[in-house]
């Protein structure tokens, strides 16, 4: 019977490949270029649609806290943070929400980690994530729930260099791998040290909640873990704690670090910088006066920290060649009664090669959270634009309009920026082309953009009285004018309704009518530069934008 | 015959493998449940009875209006000012304290707009927002977070596989026109949460 065994491995042959393929089906991760770049040129509004979207469609898809993230941060890019809102409320539940994974086991193994857990991001993503809800919570004033969003980012760290001897990289990554083989133990099996975290903007944030929620003790507490985690921000710490500024300046700049598969078969995880590390300092000016302020923190330290990653990969390194060995030992066995000896290394291979394709790292990452990120506090004075830069890097540069949002007059008030990596015209001007909701008469123009004009407000009874004071009829009512842009299929957002997913804007060709904050990179895109004239769709709006053209003419500015 | 072992391995591996690729995450809330609520309830409710501010009260004292005041968050958990309002209102009109309330010709009066912003969460008392009037005191509350006790598992490189955080709220009454504090207790809230910190 030389012939049965032979014919059985040929299936079992077939089925490894069979099996390395449909593992492989579920596809490894791929970051995407469009996206990087689009962000990388401060252009966030088709990926913001697009991923508001895919998010809404991701409830319990093992990519679904990724996607939302990635909404999360473009809405946030984009200055319409609110139209993200039920995605930052998501992220932030699954972030708190622990023992997801639990229950992935062996699956991961066999399938691969990207197709089998629940993508929850390393330490430093999710750290980041935290960050950018408590940004979002100062955006809106709500620094009680920035504090606790910012304590939530400083959880602890579990710190390996006792063992690998260094502390980053791929290089000790094997090291850790090596250790942990020496274990039987079916987790990582290698003791880490618990360390505080490191995390310098949490620390910046919460140290400024406090500060503004006057908890005295807090405050001294959260500056002096900021001052031992990063000494080189004495000077910002000072600054906190001394007080005298009205506005936190959260400035996010270049692209993360690319995560990648590393190692020996690409079984372990190792991070490629997208926008190289410098200590450039972000120049803030205002009201003539310009201040430095140090880089807070570099992602492409965090992520290559070990102490910032989980080391899943290391772990499930460590799983599949205990489980290459167990299969491959199966195969020998059952080859052996036939004497077939020369086959039982068949049967290894066929079960590594099915683990080879299968314990490849898991590389998903949010690849458009920024590379570094910088708080400057100022006092601004009203009426007064701010000017970013990090020095030496020209295409960074963006002016914010004088128009800063403010709910109140002795409010702290946070805007948050992510600056382009390229130069844009827009992203310097400074100039406000459109009448909008925050900035009234910037245009000059009274006459909505879709009658032919330079206004792009939501409709009010105060909006429609200035339209018809510029040539709309007096018969036009907030219904009729409401009908108008409904007749062109424009959606005016709600500002009662937070969590409204804004689609791109008019200006843009979407079909949205609203204004992003003013203090964004998305309101400096939207109003810095001048956009081609509106083409009615419909016919009573084609029909009132002639109307109003010819009786205005020679009267029009 | 004997199956064949390498294809029954594999097999496996492939269901496995298809098993895997489908469905989503396990979910492990890490909410409030309501009786953590109700308990807090009998125990303001309790509280509020052997108070000074109500043990002389009786059904035919002047008129208290309740209504809510300041709700702080200083817990190390993000609570919207809806949660806030939620936790609160929900103690205030449960079923042990509406009726210490009513033996005191006290209620909770809600203005008629968030009276119907908490019924869209589940919040209501028809009778706070029937018959609104301008509270003759506040309830402030603070969130704090206590304590977090954990499981530790064996094994030495997982931390915790099961956790409870237990928040504080501090309560405070005060008069609406002059803001004097006239009762003040602490009540704790439970929450479990489980899975390993590292997921």
């Amino acid at each position: 019977m030389r012939t049965r065994p032979t014919i059985l491995c040929t299936l079992a042959a077939g089925a490894a490949v069979s099996g390395a393929l449909l593992a492989g089906g579920c596809s490894p991760y791929q970051p995407s270029r469009k996206l990087m770049d689009e962000v990388y040129a401060g252009q966030f509004a088709n990926a913001r649609a697009e991923f508001e979207e895919r998010a809404a469609d991701s409830t319990g898809s093992k990519d679904e806290l990724l996607v939302r993230m990635k909404a999360m941060v473009l809405a946030m890019a984009d200055g319409v943070p609110d139209s993200a809102a039920r995605d930052i409320d998501r992220v932030y539940e699954l972030l708190r929400t622990q023992g997801i994974n639990r229950d992935a086991g062996g699956g991961t193994v066999l399938v691969g980690e990207k197709d089998s857990r629940f993508w929850k991001g390393e330490p430093f993503e999710q750290a980041m994530a935290y960050h950018m809800i408590a940004v979002n919570d100062a955006l809106h004033g709500d620094w009680d729930n920035a504090r606790a969003d910012a304590n939530n980012a400083l959880f602890l760290l579990k710190d390996f260099s006792g063992v690998t001897g260094e502390r980053t990289g791929v290089a000790a990554r094997e090291k850790l791998l090596e250790a942990a083989e020496q274990s039987d133990d079916d987790g990582l099996g290698v003791t880490g040290t618990d360390v505080v975290s490191d995390f310098e903007p949490a620390y910046v944030m919460k140290a400024i909640a406090c500060r503004r929620l006057g908890l005295a003790n807090e405050l001294d507490e959260t500056i002096g873990q900021l001052l031992a985690a990063a000494p080189r921000l004495g000077p910002l710490a000072d600054r906190i704690r001394a007080g005298g500024y009205d506005t936190v300046i959260i400035v996010d700049y270049g692209m993360a670090p690319e995560k990648v598969a590393a190692g020996e078969d690409g079984v372990l995880v190792g991070y490629r910088e997208r926008t190289e590390s410098d200590s450039s300092p972000l120049l803030v000016t205002a009201g003539g006066r310009t201040e430095a302020f140090d880089v807070v923190t570099d992602l492409n330290r965090l992520a290559n920290d070990l102490k910032w990653n989980n080391l899943q990969d290391v772990r499930q390194a460590k799983s599949a060649i205990g489980s290459a060995l167990m299969l491959g030992g199966v195969g020998t066995a059952a080859l052996s009664d036939h004497k077939e000896t020369q086959l039982a290394g068949l049967g290894a291979a066929l079960a590594g090669a099915l683990l080879k394709g299968t314990a490849t790292a898991d590389t998903r990452h949010c690849e458009i959270l920024p590379q570094r990120t910088y708080i400057a506090l100022a006092s601004i004075a009203e009426g007064s634009s701010i000017e970013l830069m990090i020095d030496g890097k020209p295409g960074s540069r963006v002016v914010l309009s004088p128009a800063l949002p403010r709910e109140q007059p002795d409010t702290l008030r946070a805007i948050y920026v992510r600056l382009p990596g390229s130069l844009n015209a827009w992203a310097g001007s400074g100039a406000v082309r459109y009448t909008n909701d925050e900035v009234a008469d910037a245009s000059g123009s009274r006459l909505p953009w879709i009658l032919g004009g330079r206004d792009v407000r939501t409709p009010t009874w105060d909006v429609l009285a200035d339209y018809q004071g510029a040539g709309v009829p007096r018969s036009m009512t907030l219904q009729g004018l409401e009908d108008l842009y409904r007749a062109e299929g424009i959606e005016i957002a709600d500002p009662r309704d937070r969590g409204q997913t804004l689609g791109k804007h008019i200006l843009e060709g979407g079909g949205w009518l609203y204004t992003p904050h003013a203090g964004s990179t998305g309101f400096a895109r939207l109003y810095g530069q001048d956009h081609a004239p509106y083409r009615p769709k419909s016919d009573p709006v084609r029909a009132l934008a002639e109307q109003i053209r010819t009786e205005t003419e020679g009267v029009m500015p | 015959m004997r199956a064949p072992p390498p294809l029954v391995a594999l097999a496996a591996a492939l269901a496995f493998s298809l098993g895997a690729c489908a469905g989503g995450p396990a979910r492990r809330t890490t909410t409030y449940t309501a009786a953590d609520l109700i308990e807090a309830s009998h125990k303001m409710a309790a509280s509020l009875a052997a108070s000074d501010l109500l043990a002389d009260r009786t059904a035919d004292s002047p008129p208290m209006r309740l209504g809510l005041g300041d709700l702080e968050n200083r817990s190390n958990e993000r609570l919207s000012d809806m949660d806030r309002r939620a936790t609160v209102a929900r103690v205030l009109i449960s079923p042990p304290m509406l009726e210490l309330l009513a033996s005191k010709n006290a209620s909770v009066v809600l203005p008629p707009a968030r009276a119907e912003e908490l019924q869209r969460f589940g919040v209501s008392d028809a009778q706070a927002a029937a018959s609104y009037e301008e509270p003759t005191h506040l309830v402030d509350a603070t969130f704090r977070s206590l304590t977090r006790t954990a499981t530790l598992a064996p094994k030495r490189d997982k931390p915790a596989d099961a956790r409870k955080d237990y928040f504080l709220v501090d309560f405070v009454i005060a008069e609406a026109d002059t803001r004097r504090a006239v009762w003040a207790d602490t009540f704790e809230f439970a929450r479990i949460a489980k899975g390993t910190l590292a997921d």
